[in-house]
């Protein structure tokens, strides 16, 4: 006898709101429906109440994971529109930034997913490794959620003690290589979980068009960093991590591999962080009218940014499109033909966040 | 962006029905086409290649609503502006799957019939409230 069963909104697997109404047929899953909107705080329309600066303050607040990139991409977009050149130096410390915040994303959801697989001695060890990320950014910023170090024209805070971040990042980077991807690659009981499970074949990854490592572990090769270059990448380069398979594993690879990909871009951008200004200049720009659009490769993938100017000091339009908006319709194809027992990893595997969906 | 691959997407798009000229501004083309025939739209963009990255839509007098579809596919991006003509427009999530959210925020927010969309129901909000909450301003409220 077919039935239905609601997953959510407060979930097992996260601790954010959204909810799967599950249809089954015995405990394979034969249809997904999702509902979201559980944490709206209409962000769009308050930023359009807000000056610039207040406005900056506000977006930074969309994710309490990503908040970094939502700031850079805003300043893109700003500056685009104002004209701004951003100073070298400030290009580099943003690719330091944003790429300690992938890492730490990741980290979170390599964690996540040890969890869901009860796997708990390797949650503690993802989350040790997590800490010292975060210490690092605590370090840079002086905050460790939301970093305020992106300004419209270049960045708050410069970087003065770069040994201190080589030594930190060359722990981690060995902590990754000794424990947790090759836990991740071959332990037999997360293989067993993840295998052929919850695929995404090329084509619905094409159709639902889902972003980043999401859309990366299902054969697509697409990275915001290298398709649409933006701070010191182009000098930098990206190594886009790919996989055919389009299951579980694959995404869990595709991150675990994209980890290390940010280690070697941090060191390398405080290896070459060129000398100069961190800011165009002391004051905020003047907008004038117009529109333009800014894209980031943010954890979860693109991050589309429109905004709107009409020459006054609050914006006349914000856009903001997260990777997750894009990527938990997805779910429901991963999903289709199933087991009910393994939805929580399944979902779990597009390292949702409602906060940016919901925004 | 070679040449030839630039003209013939500007070919492919020229020839829709209510389509105006590619203006490049900043890192990407734009085309202000308020009687866009967007179904055409949205399958000559995937007979392209592009991916619909998102829909924006922007509050206009009397109850009229801009949407601009924003694609983009290896390093090109391109924006299109199409208008809503007695608060309704065609729906496109036939045509692309990346739309069906993106139209039914927009209903909630905006207040727009997409004509169409097989499930226009509340994406953001309850559907008790009343549609097109981003039409109005915070301070207008107060007021």
């Amino acid at each position: 006898m077919p039935y239905r069963i609601p997953v959510g909104p407060f979930h097992p697997a996260l601790e954010e709101p959204y909810k799967l109404s599950v249809s089954c047929r015995g405990e394979t899953i034969q249809g997904v429906e999702i509902e979201i909107g559980f944490s709206f705080r209409s962000i769009e329309r308050l930023a359009q109440e807000r000056n610039f600066i207040q406005g900056l303050t506000l977006v930074e607040r969309v994710c309490g994971i990503c908040s970094g990139v939502h700031t850079l991409n805003f300043c893109m977009v700003a500056e685009q529109l104002a004209g701004v050149i951003v100073p070298d130096r400030a290009r580099f410390i943003r690719v330091i930034v944003a790429e300690l915040e992938r890492l730490h994303s990741h980290l979170l959801w390599t964690g996540i997913a040890a969890e869901d697989v009860g796997f708990q001695t390797m949650f503690m060890e993802t989350f040790a490794v997590r800490e010292r990320v975060m210490d690092l950014l605590e370090q840079i910023s002086g905050s460790r959620v939301h970093y305020a170090m992106n300004c419209v024209g270049g960045v708050m805070r410069d970087i003065t003690d770069a040994e201190t971040i080589f030594a930190a990042i060359h722990a981690i980077r060995d902590t990754l290589e000794r424990d947790i991807i090759p836990v991740f690659t071959e332990s037999a009981t997360v293989k067993a979980r993840t295998r052929g499970v919850g695929i995404l074949t090329r084509e619905d990854a094409v159709a639902y068009g889902v972003v980043g490592p999401t859309a990366r572990a299902s054969g697509l090769d697409e990275d915001i960093r290298r398709d649409y270059p933006y701070a010191a990448y182009p000098e930098l380069g990206v190594q886009v991590v790919t996989a055919a398979e389009g299951d579980v594993r694959a995404r869990l690879m595709v991150r675990a591999l994209e980890m290390l990909e940010s280690v070697r871009l941090v060191e390398d951008a405080v290896r070459k962080l060129p000398a100069g200004p961190i800011r165009a200049s002391t004051g905020f720009p003047v907008l004038p009218p117009g529109e333009a659009t800014a894209r980031t490769e943010a954890p979860r993938g693109e991050l589309f940014y429109y905004l709107a100017s009409d020459g006054r000091d609050t914006p006349a339009r914000v856009k903001i499109r997260t990777p997750t908006f894009v990527n938990i319709p997805a779910i429901a194809a991963m999903s289709m033909g199933q087991q009910l027992a393994d939805l929580p990893l399944i979902q779990a595997s597009v390292d949702p966040c409602c906060s940016c969906t919901d925004r | 962006m070679t040449d030839a691959r630039h003209e013939r997407w500007q070919e492919s798009l020229a020839i829709l029905p209510g389509a105006t000229a590619l203006e490049q501004r900043g890192d990407a083309s734009w085309m202000i086409a308020p009687d866009l025939d967007v179904c055409a739209m949205a399958t000559t963009m995937a007979r392209l290649g592009f991916r619909l990255s998102a829909m924006t839509g922007l509050a206009l007098a009397e109850g009229e609503t801009a949407i601009l579809y924003h694609y983009c596919q290896g390093g090109v991006a391109i924006n299109i502006r199409a208008e809503t003509t007695g608060r309704t427009i065609a729906s496109i999530a036939a045509i692309s799957r990346v739309a069906d959210w993106a139209e039914r925020e927009i209903a909630d927010l905006y207040d727009v019939q997409f004509i169409g969309h097989p499930n226009l129901t509340r994406l953001i909000r309850p559907p008790a409230l009343v549609a097109g909450f981003f039409r109005e301003s915070v301070s207008q409220e107060k007021a």
